[in-house]
């Protein structure tokens, strides 16, 4: 009997475990690359087309939390925001059609 | 003679400041908490009136977000006017394989649908209208910052059904962008990407900028942009029964239709928001019971809104247009204060009954 319900309560370990595994490597994917898309469209929107300038347009997307990497690249009208996990790149497509997120 | 007419231009100065002064404490000075106005114009009977920018000028270009909605709506009207489609017309007439493709339920719903249910925010799809409440987990969120990198309307309409079509008004930005990839489909290949310009910006003088995700359509719900000055043209489009300068734009059936309470908040009026709603337009409509969303506010108002609180308000009844540029806090403009200080700065203080 000992010996069952200790099973039960492993396989409900298990069970839980892996579930938090599978919900934490989701949040580990997606959240970040979610935040690199959110950064990279804002900033793109902010700087290229409202032409609000580098400064308050980074003040702007981050909100104050920490930036790992940023790259802007101003002739080929592109930025790219990067964590230890994601990384998005928005371009200005045409003028009219506005910023275009690249990946 | 002289001393007469300087004390008269001198008290009509004085009269014409004290008539906005309280309007513009209340957008700029003494505003109320979360509220921050950077521009605003006020439009009366034929000319501006009144404007103040705190950031910008006229020729500042600035992201409507949800404003876009409506000027999504006026394109589908013309559409219409056209001939391209009639907002009648059943989803599946569209989305044929889509929607034969889909689990039995699903499939039912979605060959119920018009695509007047999406233009008045009643496809009672299963979608979360959220952003910083729960930024993971929010249909809109997904569908700006990841789908529009493919194909928007093909995420929406994986969304499970609700409630049944046209039973409850939920505001959803997935539904604009349906209707907007609908008329996409309903045009030849080489309109599908100028059609905004060649119908609604060029002929009314905007220099406007307007998103797509990556299968071509419009991004409606959101990505539109456009200059303030040309954001008074909105009002004046309500205004002139779909013509701007003497130019026909939209039909005057298809305006009075968007400016009318959806006809499927009739049952439900003003019990799934607290304003009433036509095609993509916020209104002061009368509910048939006569409750109003604004006492003492005229029923005719409209208003085109816009996340910050950016919105342009329009009476025809009274010959107003208010278009506000803002950074606020959600909600935070009290619209019934902000449209009798609109009215009281103008003389109207009461309305004809």
């Amino acid at each position: 009997m000992k010996k069952l319900i200790l099973s039960f309560f492993i396989l409900v370990f298990i069970g839980v475990g892996f579930h938090q595994y599978k919900f934490s490597v989701i949040s580990l994917t997606k959240v970040p690359k979610l935040l690199s898309r959110m950064r990279a469209k804002e900033f793109c929107t902010c700087y290229f087309l409202l032409e609000k300038g580098e400064d308050y347009c980074l003040k702007f997307v981050l909100k104050g939390y920490p930036q790992f990497d940023f790259a802007l690249d101003k002739v080929a009208q592109k930025v790219t925001f990067s964590n230890p996990i994601a990384s998005t790149t928005a371009q200005v497509v045409e003028k009219q059609y506005g910023c275009r997120l690249l990946d | 003679m002289k001393t007469f007419l300087f004390y008269t231009l001198l008290s009509s100065t004085v009269f014409a400041q004290n008539n906005f002064q309280k309007l513009e404490n209340f957008l700029f000075h003494k505003p109320d908490p979360g509220m921050t106005t950077e521009a605003f114009v006020l439009w009366h009977d034929g000319k501006v009136v009144y404007d103040k920018y705190e950031k910008g000028d006229e020729e500042t270009l600035h992201l409507l977000w949800s404003m876009s909605k409506s000027i999504s709506s006026f394109l589908l009207g013309i559409a219409q006017d056209k001939g391209y489609l009639k907002i009648s017309d059943p989803l599946i007439k569209y989305y044929k394989t889509e929607i034969d493709k889909m689990p039995k339920d699903q499939k039912l719903h979605y060959s119920k649908l018009k695509v007047d249910h999406f233009l008045h925010m009643a496809s009672g799809l299963d979608w979360n209208e959220f952003y910083e409440a729960d930024p993971f987990n929010s249909h809109v969120v997904n569908m700006l910052y990841a789908k529009t990198l493919g194909d928007v309307a093909s995420y929406v309409l994986q969304t499970p059904a609700r409630h049944a079509p046209g039973e409850r008004f939920y505001y959803s930005s997935g539904d604009t962008n349906v209707f907007m990839d609908v008329l996409k489909k309903s045009l030849p290949k080489e309109q599908q990407s100028t059609f905004p310009w060649d119908w609604f910006f060029n002929p009314m003088g905007i220099e406007a900028i307007f998103e797509m995700d990556g299968s071509g359509t419009f991004i409606g719900s959101s990505y539109a942009y456009m200059k303030t000055k040309d954001l008074l043209k909105l009002g004046l489009l309500i205004m002139n029964k779909g013509e701007y300068e003497g130019k026909r734009i939209v039909s005057e059936d298809y305006i009075n239709y968007a400016i009318n309470l959806s006809p499927y908040q009739k049952e439900r009026c003003l019990e799934d928001s607290y304003m009433t709603y036509g095609a993509q337009i916020w209104l002061n409509h009368k509910c048939d019971d006569g409750r109003v969303p604004f006492k003492d506010v005229p029923d005719d108002l409209v208003m085109f809104l816009g996340h910050g609180g950016q919105s342009v308000f329009v009476i025809p009844s009274q010959k107003i247009i208010a278009v506000r540029i803002a950074r606020d806090v959600h909600k935070a403009l009290k619209k019934r204060k902000y449209t009798l200080l609109l009215m009281e700065s103008l003389g109207i203080k009461e309305l004809e009954k």
